[in-house]
């Protein structure tokens, strides 16, 4: 069937959730954004740590993960190609060379370890990849909650969390993992996660003041039918129980458990974040 | 050269004439309108009355759509007109995303309303390409805007409350009326400016 919107939803003149992005295979593409962000997250913080071990693994989850993702939620995947077409003003069309770019440059940075400007390049790639999806949304008039100048950051902050968090999980199972600079792990965590504590606040704070249907989108994370997923997923694992591990790490000692435990907890938290920001995607009344 | 429609809900009966008419005169799939009629309740008792507000495609002049689709299968024509190319299509939904007004449709699969489809439904799977997979829209029925017709939204109007024609002459009855009507556009703030007027 040919679906946009329930019967109702149709024909009465009311708030109405986007749909396409978020249910059925559109979890897809929030697996996509997920795993884009994830993967250039983790290449941004192993060029930060020194982790010449997570490359591969970043660009093995964006090649095989984000890419993949992407080409099963099309309707029609085997037209991918036309989407390269329009660079100057879609942001799908400039994600796809981000892609494409950082895959490229990430593994010739891999070769060439030590070449500083391939380090600079992939670099620059790897970000334009885990800000991108952030713009993707802003970009979008018809729903408030998303046009927000703080959405980019949202989602380049999360990935680099989630990064630095799978560096964290990596070196805490596996203790031969040789980071260069460990000691800046944990400070990447803690700064990062403060971080998104302040940024998701002021976003969600910023939205509820602002238009009615963001407002609408605020009400529907933290006390309407989602606020059980906003605040298990977002809050409890994204940010309380990493920051409650974390904090004693940077001024003690943890046990190396316990720091997995944090990164696990904050990957998943990271999914669940981006789920919700899509989920709670609301457009006005046409009228 | 600028396609619009005026829209008088003063005069509009919630008949839905014109729902019906776009789904006959497309073939829409099932659950597809490219024409909808929306239903408030206003007021309240014993002062409450239903308020309609027929919603469709705006071609509109700054089009949300065109601009974030990566293919370029849709695109505004010189005459205004917003159309999707159904062999360009590839059915990622940005438009749908963009469009702030929901009157994009992805179709999923193409299902008739009939198990046995109509003998309509048999013409229509024929005459139109909505290909599964790729995003439908209105076209403000430019088939028959090239055979000198109006939409079929706007003949079959039973209220007369639908008026079509072009926007950049003054001297259309659509300029007139928005001119003399203090005309608006729906969620103007959006900056998409919408070429379909409502007049209150
Ligand atoms: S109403 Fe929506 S689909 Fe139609 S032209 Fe405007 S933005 Fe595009
Ligand atoms: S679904 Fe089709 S028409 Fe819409 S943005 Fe994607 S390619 Fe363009
Ligand atoms: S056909 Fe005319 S009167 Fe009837 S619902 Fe449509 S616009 Fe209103």
């Amino acid at each position: 069937m040919a679906r946009a919107y329930s019967t109702v939803e149709q024909f009465a003149v009311g708030f109405d959730r986007q749909r396409e992005w978020i249910e059925r295979r559109g979890l897809l593409l929030l697996t996509a954004f997920y795993l884009g962000g994830v993967g250039g997250g983790l290449f941004l913080a192993s060029l930060i740590i020194g982790w010449k071990a997570g490359i591969p693994i970043a660009l093995g989850i964006v090649a095989l993960g984000k890419g993949p993702a992407h080409l099963l939620y099309l309707g029609r995947p085997l037209r991918f190609w036309r989407a390269f077409r329009r660079p100057h003003s879609s942001w799908i069309s400039r994600g796809i060379y981000f892609m494409l770019l950082f895959i490229l440059l990430g593994t010739l940075y891999y070769v060439f370890y030590e070449n500083t400007a391939l380090a600079a390049l992939s670099g620059f790639f790897a970000f334009a990849l885990v800000i991108y999806t952030g713009f993707a949304l802003a970009a979008s008039p018809g729903i408030p909650f998303w046009s927000n100048p703080l959405v980019p950051i949202i989602f380049a902050g999360a990935a680099i969390t989630s990064g630095a968090a799978l560096a964290e999980a990596a070196h805490a199972i596996n203790t031969e993992t040789v980071i260069t600079h460990v000691e800046r792990l944990e400070t990447m965590g803690l700064v990062m996660s403060t971080g998104m504590v302040v940024l998701i606040f002021t976003y969600l704070l910023g939205n509820y003041m602002s238009t009615i249907a963001a407002k609408e989108s605020v009400a529907y994370l933290a006390w309407g039918s989602m606020s059980f997923v906003f605040w298990v997923g977002v809050v409890l694992l994204g940010i309380v129980i990493p920051l409650a591990i974390i904090v004693p790490a940077y001024v003690g000692e943890v046990a190396r458990g316990w720091l997995a435990v944090a990164g696990i907890s904050e990957l998943c938290g990271s999914y669940v974040l981006r789920y919700s920001l899509l989920k709670a995607g609301i457009y006005p009344p046409v009228i | 050269m600028r396609y619009g429609l005026v829209i008088d809900l003063r005069k509009c009966a919630g008949c839905y004439s014109c729902m019906a008419a776009c789904k006959a005169e497309n073939f829409t799939p099932r659950g597809v309108f490219f024409t909808r009629v929306l239903a408030e309740e206003k007021g309240k008792y014993p002062n409450a009355r239903w308020h309609f507000i027929p919603i469709q495609c705006n071609h509109c002049d700054n089009p949300a759509c065109v601009s974030v689709c990566p293919t370029g299968a849709t695109s505004q024509r010189d005459d205004g007109i917003v159309t999707v190319d159904p062999n360009k299509c590839l059915g990622c939904r940005y438009c749908i995303i963009a469009c702030p007004y929901r009157v994009r449709f992805y179709v999923d699969k193409r299902e008739t309303y009939y198990q046995n489809p109509t003998p309509h439904e048999v013409y229509g799977l024929k005459a139109r390409d909505y290909q599964e997979g790729t995003v439908i829209k209105c076209d403000f029925c430019s088939h028959r805007i090239e055979q000198g017709l109006e939409p079929a939204c706007v003949a079959t109007c039973t209220s007369h409350a639908r008026y079509f024609g072009d926007l950049d002459d003054p001297e259309s009855d659509v300029s007139r009326l928005i001119a003399s009507n203090g005309a608006y556009q729906l969620l103007a703030e959006k900056g998409t400016d919408p070429s379909i007027y409502y007049i209150h």
